[in-house]
């Protein structure tokens, strides 16, 4: 294909596809004004870069940020606030930077062999910022707040898995609160679920419902979930903990940081947690700073900044910059194209094989991503105990295959399908749509693009199931393969779940069941191949690339390691220091 | 005058509750609601199925739009904005948070661009067709015809990363202590942006309404008296340019407000801007409502002001 999609051949495209005005002066618009950045702002800079007064002394690092809905461990959706949570209030085992689970407050854990007890032995000189230690009932009380329903957390899901989960959620949403014999019963093991017990201060036990083989994977994902002190917000009604200003200004934690103000807009200030119960922090403050990404750019090139993501387009421009190191690592996540499988034109498997064969998705690595990634053709692909399962059809670049699956299930080339994808926070979305536009004409099937803002999206494409394909990336497959079940197993589906292509197969849910039961990575593996297999072969989406991640951060940072998952780029924050 | 300005007020309200309903009908017609935007695709997987249906009865948005928005101003009639879908904070409180950042910027901008618009304007006029003239004009188109998003990163590229004389973005410096001149620093760069734009109207009405003043018979006569030109500029001529200079200003209240917007995304200014820009992406109704609400309050004041000033300084115009 070679540098097929250059900015004439594009222009032609437009033209000849017959796009409006509308739409032109929009890519005009943001087109000009990101060269007119891109210009402005990629050339290296004029040594710049001037040491930083910090005027309460002591060293501090700056990152960019998004302005947060909330601070509070329960509410969050979103990794960019997960991530700090989980440094101001410590969760009971973290992911490294490999998506593994490991150990944060917690200072071991144990899963028997069956994989139904999980174990955890906290740390026993974990002490909240105001001096009051933290016990096993601070776990018990987070936990069961984010499983009351009238809290409203979204790790209610996440946790359901322990056993009596559902009936303490029915005892206390439905009948008015716990039962005397629910009390008794938790004065003995520490908990009103059934499935959560203390044997003393500093163990916590959670049985499962039934085997469960990718639990830690739920606890661990994003950020693990923040332990919060139950002695300041135990008198919080469950439906009052969203409104509550400790959700917005959370002053007493057990992280090795401590949170000290959030300017509206402006930044996140947090400083070291004396009463941290691990080595000390070498970091006196951390600002989580909220910049545009474009002049996030600039202030990474000036000084002010010292650690972002980048697009892979900034990768080359920022290289130059000698102040700076930039690194890309494989992520977790995947591109697909969903395919709505309510339609009766496109729930055909032969049409979401067709699209595979019709898109050289090598050369868009090769060429979009800068070779920054990897073609994928199932759902699963990590993590390293996985790896790439064996036994997939590979889908090469074979524009005429595609036509005669085409041709044979009767594809009619009259036919013009829309496919939505969303431009903002992701500056290669429109060429990616548009490249694979083009690919997807080529055999046969015309596309009409569709762009669309999140909000808008959700609502298409999560509630109301109303559009044809839908191109888009993220997700955090590679971290476990259970995670597929999430967009696959139809016991997910939208809008109830995340399961927006609406694929429906007994076989798979079974299939997944049996791989949260298994045991052991060995049996695991063997089931989800199976998973693996099936999805390549039934294509319910277009399987894409998995890009890497990008970051660029200043050498005065020392022991940034960069995660493979974007949000999870505090996970030794802990351990972080600046020279100079 | 009295019974003026309160018949002038009285026209408002209806002014005002036609603005409302239909901003509360537009922002209703947008796709996607409060609760859409709540959600991430990776996250709804684990809200489990009613999650959705509850947080919408919540909310209260299954209700009519109508009858929403009878609610709203029923509350807002009793003082209460409500609560914001996003975050769940009061919705007085974070506007009023927000209002006062950005009526620091609009004031700056219009000192700035009065400071410039109304001596530049006097300097071409008087000098007409000449050298300098013919630069003031050509430099106002090119104010004008400029974005101010551009000017912007034209602004932070120059002065704070290759000079590195004033910081990028922000309101004050991180982590620092708040002191007038750092606040002042960072003023600068966003008040000249947006500043520089609204300056280049005020230099083109000041330079033809002097122009059509200074051809007038009393200019002529205060001339023919022997005053000195400067004289007759200033103290003739200049103080009729005021008339049409005053309803430019305040009529171009609402594009100063609207300039705003953009440039407190730009410069991570926390004004109700920025505000505006988050609530509609998360379709938070109560927040962008209150924020309809303080602007089209602001323009229907500054119009007032406008006829107000308009008496002040022109005796002939008389309301009764």
């Amino acid at each position: 294909m070679g540098t097929s999609w250059d900015l004439e051949r594009l222009a032609q495209e437009w033209t000849a596809r017959g796009l409006d005005r509308r739409d032109l002066f929009k890519m005009v618009a943001t087109g000009g004004a990101g060269m007119a950045i891109a210009t402005l702002l990629g050339s290296p800079q004029a040594g710049a870069a001037a040491a930083r007064q910090d005027a309460t002394g002591g060293a501090q690092v700056s990152m960019i940020w998004r302005t947060p809905n909330t601070l509070s461990p329960l509410f969050s959706t979103a990794g960019s606030e997960q991530q700090v949570e989980r440094l101001i209030f410590g969760s009971l085992i973290k992911m490294a930077d490999n998506l593994d689970p490991i150990p944060d407050l917690a200072e071991s854990f144990e899963i028997s062999e069956d994989a139904t007890v999980y174990t955890f032995h906290l740390h026993q000189n974990a002490t909240f910022s105001d001096g009051t230690p933290l016990t096993a009932a601070d776990v018990v009380f987070t936990f069961e707040r984010a499983l009351d329903p009238r809290t409203g957390s979204y790790w209610r899901g996440r946790l359901l898995p322990i056993k009596g989960a559902e009936a303490y959620g029915e005892m206390m949403s439905g009948g008015g609160g716990a039962t005397p014999e629910a009390e008794a019963d938790a004065a003995a093991t520490g908990s009103l679920v059934e499935g959560i017990s203390t044997p003393d201060d500093y163990t916590v036990v959670l049985t499962m419902e039934q085997p469960h083989g990718a639990f830690l994977v739920n606890l661990g994902n994003f950020s693990g979930l923040g332990i919060l002190p139950k002695h300041i917000l135990e008198s919080v009604a469950p439906d009052q903990m969203m409104n509550h200003p400790f959700s917005l200004a959370p002053n007493v934690s057990a992280g090795a940081y401590k949170f000290v103000t959030y300017e509206t807009d402006q930044y996140l200030e947090v400083e070291r947690n004396d009463t941290y119960w691990g080595t000390p922090p070498a970091l006196d403050r951390i600002f989580m700073r909220i910049v545009q990404p474009d002049i996030a750019i600039a202030e990474l090139e000036n000084g002010n900044l010292d650690l972002m993501s980048i697009s892979v387009d900034d990768l080359e421009p920022l290289s130059q910059n000698p102040n700076l190191t930039v690194v890309s690592v494989p992520s977790p996540s995947l591109d697909t194209i969903s395919i709505n499988q309510t339609r009766d034109y496109l729930a055909d498997k032969r049409l979401g094989q067709a699209m595979h064969y019709a898109i050289d998705r090598q050369a868009v690595v090769d060429e979009l991503l800068r070779g920054r990634g990897r073609v994928i053709n199932s759902p699963i692909f990590g993590p390293d105990w996985m790896g790439i399962p064996e036994g997939l059809n590979e889908y090469p670049y074979d524009p005429d295959q595609a036509r005669a699956l085409l041709t044979e299930m009767g594809w009619d080339t009259n036919r013009t399908i829309e496919m939505m994808y969303v431009a903002a926070g992701d500056p290669t979305a429109e060429e990616r749509a548009t490249v694979v536009q083009q690919f997807l004409g080529d055999v046969g099937i015309n596309i009409e693009l569709l762009q669309v803002e999140v909000t808008e999206l959700i609502r298409r494409l999560i509630q109301e199931g109303d559009y044809d394909l839908y191109i888009g990336g993220g997700g955090v497959y590679g971290a476990d393969p259970s995670i597929s079940a999430t967009y696959y197993d139809s016991r997910n589906l939208a809008p109830g779940g995340g399961n927006s292509v609406r694929y429906v197969n007994p076989e798979l849910d079974a299939l997944y069941d049996q791989g949260i039961a298994a045991p052991t990575q060995e049996e695991r593996k063997a089931i989800y191949t199976q998973i693996a297999q099936l999805l390549n072969e039934e294509c319910p989406s277009v399987f894409l690339w998995s890009p890497e991640s990008h970051f660029a951060f200043n050498n005065r940072l020392v022991g940034f390691q960069a995660p493979s998952y974007v949000d999870n780029r505090l996970w030794n924050a802990e351990t972080w220091s600046v020279t100079g | 005058m009295t019974k003026y300005l309160l018949r002038r007020l009285l026209i408002s309200i209806p002014v005002l509750i036609g603005i409302t309903m239909a901003t509360y009908l537009i922002m209703n017609l947008a796709p996607g609601d409060p609760v859409d935007a709540m959600l991430n695709p990776e996250a709804i997987a684990s809200l489990g199925p009613g999650w959705v249906e509850q947080q919408r009865e919540a909310l209260g948005l299954n209700d009519p739009v109508p009858i929403r928005y009878l609610k709203w101003v029923q509350q807002a009639l009793e003082g209460n904005l409500g609560f914001s879908y996003i975050d769940r904070q009061p919705v007085l409180e974070k506007v009023t948070d927000r209002l006062w950042p950005t009526l620091k910027l609009m004031l700056t901008v219009l000192i700035i661009s009065l400071l410039i618009g109304v001596p530049v304007g006097i300097i071409s006029a008087v000098r007409q067709y000449s050298f300098l003239d013919y630069i003031v004009t050509v430099l106002g188109m090119i104010s004008v015809s400029i974005p101010s998003f551009f000017l912007a990163l034209v602004l932070i590229y120059f002065f704070a990363l290759r000079l590195d004389w004033l910081p990028a973005t922000g309101m004050f410096t991180v982590g620092q202590e708040r002191t007038f001149t750092d606040s002042f620093q960072h003023l600068i760069l966003p008040a000249t942006a947006l500043g520089l734009a609204q300056a280049a109207p005020i230099i083109r009405y000041t330079r033809a309404s002097l122009l059509e003043v200074i051809n007038q018979d009393y200019t002529t006569v205060a001339r023919a008296k022997g005053l000195s030109e400067r004289t007759v500029i200033i103290r003739h001529a200049l103080r009729n340019v005021l008339i049409p200079l005053v309803t430019v200003v305040a009529l171009d209240i609402p594009r100063l407000l609207g300039g705003t917007v953009v440039i407190e995304q730009v410069f991570a200014w926390p004004g109700m801007g920025t505000l505006a820009i988050t609530s509609v992406f998360g379709r938070d109704y109560p927040v962008l409502m209150a924020i309809n609400l303080v602007s089209a309050i602001m323009i229907l004041a500054s119009n007032l002001l406008a006829d107000v000033v308009y008496a002040l300084v022109d005796p002939r115009v008389k309301y009764s």
